[in-house]
Formats: structure tokens, sequence, C-alpha cells
């Protein structure tokens, strides 16, 4: 007998959870084309030095071997479309989308799965901080379609940290540890690092900085009574500013986290996230990369991007899938054609594949609807 | 709503009523318990969920907890990837490497290695830039080397007493272990105030004890 198990990792969708997860892509895609986003696909299987600037160990990527080159299943979507935009001649600035599929190798046995439903966009070729707001327009839109307006939203910068710490110590080690403790708010071997700055001016804002998250009037109340260095001081007040455009959407809340990790390496400006409050993962997580293309060649461009989780936005929107029950229509084969012109005027309409007439009543029973046939002059007829 | 705290059964488990009671939070329901894993406390703030060490790791990744309270040693083999907020200062041991008197750490070839807990033995013994051979064993770990699985054992050890009886010798200190409080990284941010309360609460209390230990110490 052949395997039937599935790999690990992996699993079979049907049925409602499809069609609810198609129904938000259709308005998803609708929406995006509106707002004149053009749709890229690319391949699922890419060189895996597309993905250099990608924690590939961290993100545990399946590696294939394509003629001894290493080829790995996309752990990400965003590298393949810088890998594109670099090698095809493609005129920007440019607004793109994708919806497709990603894989990362969840820890065995965890209940997590390796493959998974990203949408996204890309905004290539934009320096303004308009790129961004589209972004969180788009956040907004889909949190007040989908989710009664719960998603928030949270503001942080990828080069707030190195701000800070580049005022400290020039001991690159140094200042990648406390990151690393920082970002995963290992909050006692964090304090261990900042014992060295016991006498500093930062002292205070040191001990105070992994609880800088929160809601944006908080944190910003929280940090005024901080002098930071001149760089950082400049990521507050943008954020400040971005923080206050973002609060004039409709039921937008909006939070700012300082001690927040960027989603990956590449990110060199404000990065964003969106989640609610009844939700164990981020919907959405973005942010500015404007050095990204400057690894496929030679001149970098201005870019913003954002994924959202597509799978967790299925299973948490509040949307009804209705299953029609259409009526069935027992046919002959020699009547197709009779067939064809019932049901291009009769949509609600299926047809019963039953062999004869008493398994075609039997059929309609089960399935309480009702049950029709076609007479000799090709007319529908009920079945009583 | 109240927060939902896995809590590791156990000896952890013993020492952290007491620390939470020091800390002002009722737990005659927690001491009560008889076979019951989901306990409320008496003010209806906190859910507590009674797990395996390994199983709080699990509900804390997967965000069926906000907060786990479980030992380092468990945190460092699971690699976790929550917010580790306080180290609670309890259930204090090390990991050691032990093994007989006839055990040469400096013998040529590749040693094997019994333990517990095959990543933290594997970091360790890459830090010194030996390969070595793991051999996963679920319990009673001080037998490997003595019926011969294993040359060495990795193990974490309160006392040493248990090493002692089974005549078996440290040959190495690694990481110190205690109880940590830890959050879920998304319950972090949904119920931030209520967690960083009982993180503070539970703080205070372990400073204050860890006062009273030094003054003991200093006045022996």
């Amino acid at each position: 007998m052949h395997k039937v198990s599935l790999p690990l990792g992996m699993r079979d969708e049907f049925g409602i959870q499809v069609s609810k997860k198609h129904q938000i892509e259709q308005s998803l895609e609708i929406f995006l084309q509106q707002h004149e986003f053009m749709r890229i696909d690319t391949p699922i299987l890419e060189y895996q030095e597309v993905f250099a600037d990608y924690d590939l160990r961290q993100q545990r990527a399946y590696r294939l071997l394509d003629n001894n080159e290493v080829v790995v299943l996309r752990p990400d979507l965003t590298l393949p479309i810088a890998r594109f935009l670099a090698t095809n001649n493609f005129s920007l600035p440019r607004k793109l989308y994708y919806i497709g599929e990603r894989f990362k190798i969840a820890k065995s046995l965890s209940g997590k799965y390796n493959q998974m439903t990203q949408a996204g966009v890309e905004l290539v070729g934009y320096p303004s901080l308009k790129a961004e707001l589209e972004c969180f327009m788009i956040i907004n839109c889909l949190s007040r379609k989908f989710l009664q307006g719960k998603v928030r939203i949270e503001l942080g910068n990828a080069r707030f940290a190195d701000a800070i710490l580049n005022s400290l110590t020039d001991d690159t080690q140094l200042k990648q540890e406390i990151k690393n403790q920082l970002y995963k708010k290992n909050i006692p071997k964090y304090q261990q690092l900042i014992s060295l700055f016991a006498l500093n001016d930062q002292t205070d804002f040191l001990k105070e900085w992994p609880r800088l998250f929160g809601s944006a009037s908080t944190v910003l109340r929280k940090i005024s009574s901080f002098k930071l260095p001149v760089k950082a001081q400049q990521i507050i007040t943008e954020l400040t500013q971005v923080s206050q455009w973002v609060q004039k959407l409709p039921e937008q809340s909006v939070l700012l986290d300082l001690s927040v990790a960027p989603p990956q390496s590449y990110y060199t400006g404000i990065t964003f996230k969106g989640f609610s409050d009844d939700i164990s993962d981020y919907l959405f997580s973005g942010g500015r990369y404007d050095h990204l293309l400057e690894n496929f060649q030679k001149k970098g461009e201005p870019a913003v991007g954002m994924g959202i989780d597509l799978e967790l936005l299925t299973k948490t929107a509040e949307l009804n899938v209705s299953v029609s029950k259409a009526d069935i229509l027992f046919f002959e084969p020699e009547q197709l054609n009779e067939v064809v012109k019932i049901c291009q005027k009769i949509t609600n309409l299926t047809l019963c594949l039953e062999d004869n007439l008493q398994d075609a009543k039997k059929s309609a029973a089960t399935r309480n609807v009702k049950l029709f046939c076609i007479d000799k002059k090709g007319e529908l007829k009920i079945v009583n | 709503m109240s927060i939902r705290i896995a809590l590791t059964k156990g000896r952890i488990e013993k020492k952290m009523v007491e620390l939470l009671e020091q800390s002002g939070i009722n737990c005659n329901k927690l001491r009560n318990k008889k076979r019951k894993l989901i306990i409320n406390s008496n003010d209806g703030k906190y859910c507590f969920i009674l797990a395996k060490g390994p199983d709080v790791i699990t509900y804390l990744n997967t965000g069926t907890v906000d907060v786990g309270i479980v030992g380092s040693d468990i945190l460092a083999e699971h690699n976790n990837e929550q917010c580790e907020l306080l180290d609670l200062q309890s259930g204090k041991c090390q990991f050691v490497l032990a093994s007989t008197a006839a055990f040469n750490f400096d013998r040529p070839g590749r040693k094997v290695i019994g333990t517990k807990y095959p990543a933290i033995t594997q970091r360790y013994f890459e830090s010194l830039g030996q390969d070595v051979e793991i051999v996963k064993i679920e319990g009673s770990v001080e037998l490997a080397p003595l019926i011969g699985l294993a040359d060495a054992i990795v193990d974490i050890t309160e006392t040493g007493t248990t090493l002692r009886e089974n005549n078996l010798i440290v040959y190495d200190y690694l990481d110190k272990v205690s109880t940590r409080l830890v959050a879920n990284r998304m319950a972090l941010k949904q119920h931030t105030e209520e967690i960083f309360e009982f993180s503070d609460r539970l703080e205070k209390t372990v400073a204050a004890n860890s006062s009273v230990q030094r003054q003991m110490e200093e006045s022996k």
C-alpha cells in the first residue's frame, strides 16, 4: 500500500475555508487593481542566492538541488520581486502586488504549517512617505471590511536602535548583542548588557527602552522625558508626524514600538505591523527598504513593501460564505445540447449525474432539492 | 479578561505558589487543585494552566497562553522565541558535564554523550570545537556512563547528591539554570499593562527575597 499521510507541516484545504480564502483574495485583487497596483507572479523555485539577505537558517527553507545548484522553495516573496525588477528592465516607479505560496519549515510537530498563502504589495521607486501612507490605507480598508476595524497599526523604525547604540559605543559586537536581546525582549540578559552603561546620559532611557511600546500618545509622552541623540530624535519626530497622519484614518488605532526588530535585516526606515487583540500573530507586516535592489543591480531604489498573512486573515475575517443549494437536472446523454441551453438560462441548476431517474429521485430527496428533467420538446419539467 | 499563565507542574509549581502568595496573590485554589489542570485565581485576574515544561513552550509559541513560568533549561533547549521578562531566582541548578572517574576528557576520538538536552549539549561541545555523538535519554541520565551507554552525560544538578551517590564526577560546569517568567510576544502587546503588573509584582518579591538571603549570608 502507498504511503497516504502528508509530509509534516502540510495540509489539504477544501470547502468553505477555501471559498473564504478565495473570496478575500478576489476582494483584495479588485481593491488593489482599482488603486493601479499591477499583479506579479514569480516562480516558487528560486536560486538560494536570491535570498542572501534573508535569514535562511532561521527560516529553515526547503532546499533542492538543480544541476548541482541549490534552489529553494521561496520563503519570502519580496526578494524574488527585487530580483525580477533588477533583471527585467522594468520602468519605475511602480506599484505591484502578489498573492502566492511561501514555504518555511516550522519546528516539527509544533502545530504550525510550512506552506502559507501570502499576499502583499511593493511600492518601488517612491521615496515619499506617501508610499507608507498608502500601505496604512490598505490595512485600514481591509480591517474595516473584514475585521470590524479592529486592526491596530504599530509603527517602528529599523534605524532607531542603531541611532541610540552608535552614540553609546563603537563595539560592533556589543551593539549587536544588545539589539538581539532588546528585540527578543530577553530582559535579564538585556539588563546585564546595559549595566555596562550605568553612568551614561542614556542610562534611564536604556532601562525603559524594552517597555517603550504601546499607544502612540503614551510612548511619545514617555520618550519626551529623555534627551536622545540627534539621529534618534529625528526618527521620533518622523514617527510622531506619521502616527498623527495615520490617526486620521477612520476608526484607526495607532501604536508605537521603539524596541521592535525590523521584519528583515534589509529594512531601512519606518517599519509597521498590524494586529488585532484577539489573534495570536501579526496580520500585516512591512516597511521601507531603500537599498534592497542594490543587491541585484548597481542602483538602489526607494521602496516600501507589506506582507499580508492571508491564512490568518481568512481564519479571523468575519465573512459569510453561503453555500447555495441548487436544484438538480436529470438528463439523457443525447439531450446534452438542451442541457447547455437550459443551464445558460437558469444558473441555479446543477447536473444530476445519476444513470437512472430512480437514483436521481433518491439523490434529490437526500439533498432536499427539486429534481428537474427535460421533456421530449426540450423543455424543463419538474419530476414529482 | 484574565491572563492565562502556563505553570510548570511539580517542583517549579510548588516554589511558585509560595512566591505568588508572597506577592499577594491568593493561591488557595492552586493549593487545593486536586486533579484539576486549569485553575482560576480568586480575584479572577489569573488563569493558571498546569503543564509539563516543554508543553509550556508549545503553549507560549502558539499563543495558547499569555505567560509561562518555566525553567531556563527548557527555554534554552527549545530556543525560546518569546519574551523572557524576569529571572525568578528559584529552582536554581546548573548544567554539568559528568562521568565516572575513568572518563578521560582529552582522549582522542568522538565521545558519546547521554543527555535529556541534545541542543544544549550540541552547542556546548561546538563551543569547544569538538564533535560528539549525542544519545537522547528521557530520565535517570546518570545511568548512561555507568552502564556503558555513553562516555559522559550533560545534565542539570542542584546539589550534586545524585551524581555523588552514583559515583559520578563533575568535569565541567555549563550554564546556570533558574525559573523564568516568559510572555508570548503578541500577548505582551495585547495585555501589556496586566502582564507588566504581574511581572513587577513578582520582581519586587524576588528582589526582597534576594536581599534577605544576602543579609543572612553576610551574618553567617
